[in-house]
């Protein structure tokens, strides 16, 4: 399950951001792979693809800096939705 | 005149152990920061570097720029802070531009050093901002690190540099209508006479809490730290643009003014932001600049801010401000940027040089206060902007019968996108450098909510095999984000016009 979600918000990111072999750990933001503006592309598709939904309290850098922290952030989400 | 590192030290005299800077949970006095200055004016000093050098400075956001930018002033050189979305082809264009042989730099943005020069890097001394792992050794034969800097006792009788009021304190690149960024020359008393009127303008204290968004590579974010640190007030440092980190540092932080380009208050507004359902009571003001904001945006800014000021500007770097709207005339003047600053005027000159009657659009043209000596060894571009001390902007506008500013946008094929400037060439030099290119074209197009995004339109070479991912992997290697086409579309040919030069206007 989990290494689906990476693999499907890896490549998402990758698309978005149109450069391959992201290193996840990296502040997307600050290194300039995405901009604010992706902002909200990024967050219509995960809720769509994993079927969560993401609250405007949530859209923080903490959240949605790096895809390790998406991909924490949507299995908390799964998990708190299937609850 | 007094150099705005001499005002951070009487500041510091003052009020000694008053918050000053505020970067995440690091909160530093007066004091701290005053002596960081001194201990990086001192070193610098030591190290033969001041008046008639330049110093660069590459980092994102953090309280150790406010250090540099203070201690390299205090030694009489000039600093240079480079815009941190820069990549190789501006990085390696500003520092050999101006001779930069000392550079301040965070540990992510060290690494890129190496591909930029390849091994040729004209850097003599690399000062480590956050420590880490130390750059390529073939960036520079001396690398120090800035906490060793600080933590080397002070020596007595320490003082900083002499500095004259026409000395160049630092130099701004900002994208020119053709070609790369040029380097604008700031003095130090410009600096000092826009401190001074921006807080007169913006009823600036030392109760004031001033969020910093923008980088200090833009001259508006500069004028907001000196601002904060002449009148004693505090700068908070903003590292995340995400718009629920940035309301929850307006709340947290008590934050009493904001300055940001029209662009954030975009982010801001957008659905799934939290801004518009929190109350502001702390803030006292918002200034706007560097882009029309759109009518609706500022609309609903209001209704959301209720009970603050809203200072819509208007400037160029070439002479820092020009002009303002005085919160009361907002409704009188929608659509207006104001009257000039106190120092400066403004006229509207059409092709001949004549002023404009009212209503009809010309160049406008700044003259008094701020005022730059110039571009960076750029004589002939210079003399073509700087016309017997005021400044030709290449902005369109129109004054109304009260003398109050509209801007019209601008007299060339320059784009704003997200509130940077860029002119199409710096885009399709990039793009040339493709092998497989025969012709590029750049422009900006409207994009539903978010400004103006920009355009590549392509004349491959026959039989070349190139797709619109291998162009933006292109750029994103060599330019800064902004800059990135988010469209590429390829043509059989592109406008010409009779001289069979490339047709701009027939591309939009």
């Amino acid at each position: 399950m989990s290494a689906s979600i990476r693999a499907q918000i890896q490549e998402y990111v990758e698309e978005l951001a149109k450069e391959d072999n992201i290193d996840p750990s990296i502040n997307l933001f600050e290194a300039g792979l995405l901009t604010s503006v992706h902002v909200l592309d990024l967050i219509a598709c995960l809720e769509e693809t994993f079927e969560i939904s993401i609250s405007p309290d949530d859209l923080s850098v903490d959240n949605f800096g790096s895809i390790d922290a998406m991909v924490s952030y949507t299995e908390v989400a799964i998990q708190r939705q299937a609850a | 005149m007094y150099p705005v590192h001499e005002l951070l030290r009487r500041s510091s005299a003052d009020s000694p152990h008053k918050e000053a800077v505020v970067c995440g949970t690091t909160r530093l006095p007066f004091s701290a920061v005053s002596e960081a200055a001194t201990s990086i004016a001192s070193f610098l000093t030591s190290r033969g570097i001041g008046r008639g050098e330049r110093v660069g400075i590459f980092t994102t956001k953090s309280v150790e720029e406010i250090f540099a930018i203070y201690g390299v002033l205090g030694s009489g050189a000039a600093f240079v802070h480079l815009n941190p979305q820069y990549r190789d082809t501006h990085l390696r264009h500003v520092i050999t531009d101006c001779g930069i042989k000392t550079l301040f730099v965070d540990s992510a943005r060290a690494r890129m050093l190496g591909s930029a020069f390849d091994g040729e890097s004209p850097l003599d001394l690399v000062i480590s901002l956050s420590g880490g792992a130390p750059p390529d050794p073939t960036v520079a034969t001396d690398v120090t690190q800035l906490r060793d800097i600080l933590r080397s006792p002070r020596r007595l009788g320490d003082r900083p540099a002499e500095v004259q009021e026409d000395d160049v304190a630092s130099i701004i690149y900002t994208s020119g209508s053709t070609g790369m960024p040029k380097g604008i020359l700031v003095t130090h008393e410009i600096f000092y006479d826009s401190t001074v009127a921006s807080a007169e303008v913006l009823n600036n204290t030392r109760e004031d809490r001033i969020i910093s968004i923008t980088p200090f590579s833009f001259d508006g974010a500069l004028s907001q730290l000196f601002t904060a640190m002449y009148v004693g007030g505090t700068l908070v440092q903003q590292r995340s643009n995400f718009a629920k980190d940035i309301v929850d540092t307006l709340l947290d932080e008590k934050i009493t003014g904001c300055h940001a380009v029209p662009s954030l208050w975009g982010i801001l507004l957008q659905e799934r932001s939290p801004f518009p359902r929190h109350s502001y009571p702390y803030l006292r003001y918002v200034s706007i600049i560097g882009e029309v904001l759109p009518a609706r945006h500022l609309a609903r800014l209001r209704e959301i801010l209720g009970a603050t000021d809203f200072y819509l500007m208007y400037g160029t770097t070439e002479a820092f401000r020009s002009t303002y709207l005085p919160p009361p005339d907002l409704d009188r003047k929608p659509g207006s940027v104001g009257i000039p600053f106190p120092g400066v005027s403004v006229a509207v000159l059409d092709d001949n040089g004549d002023p404009c009657p009212a209503g009809e659009i010309g160049m406008i043209v700044h003259r008094g206060a701020f005022v730059s000596p110039g571009y960076w060894k750029d004589p002939e571009r210079t003399g073509r902007t700087f016309v017997d001390g005021s400044v030709h902007t290449g902005d369109r506008g129109w004054l109304d019968d009260e003398g109050y500013l509209y801007y019209a946008g601008r007299c060339d094929s320059m784009i704003k996108v997200q509130g940077f400037r860029l002119s199409p060439e710096e885009v399709e030099v990039c793009i040339h450098d493709m092998e497989s290119v025969a012709e590029v074209a750049v422009i900006g197009v409207p994009a539903k909510e978010i400004g103006t995004i920009v355009k590549a339109l392509i004349v491959l070479h026959p039989s070349a095999q190139t797709s619109d991912k291998d162009v933006i992997n292109h750029c994103r290697t060599q330019l800064p984000h902004y800059m990135i086409p988010s469209v590429v579309e390829f043509l059989p040919a592109l406008p010409k016009t009779s001289g069979n030069k490339l047709n701009r206007a027939a591309l939009v």
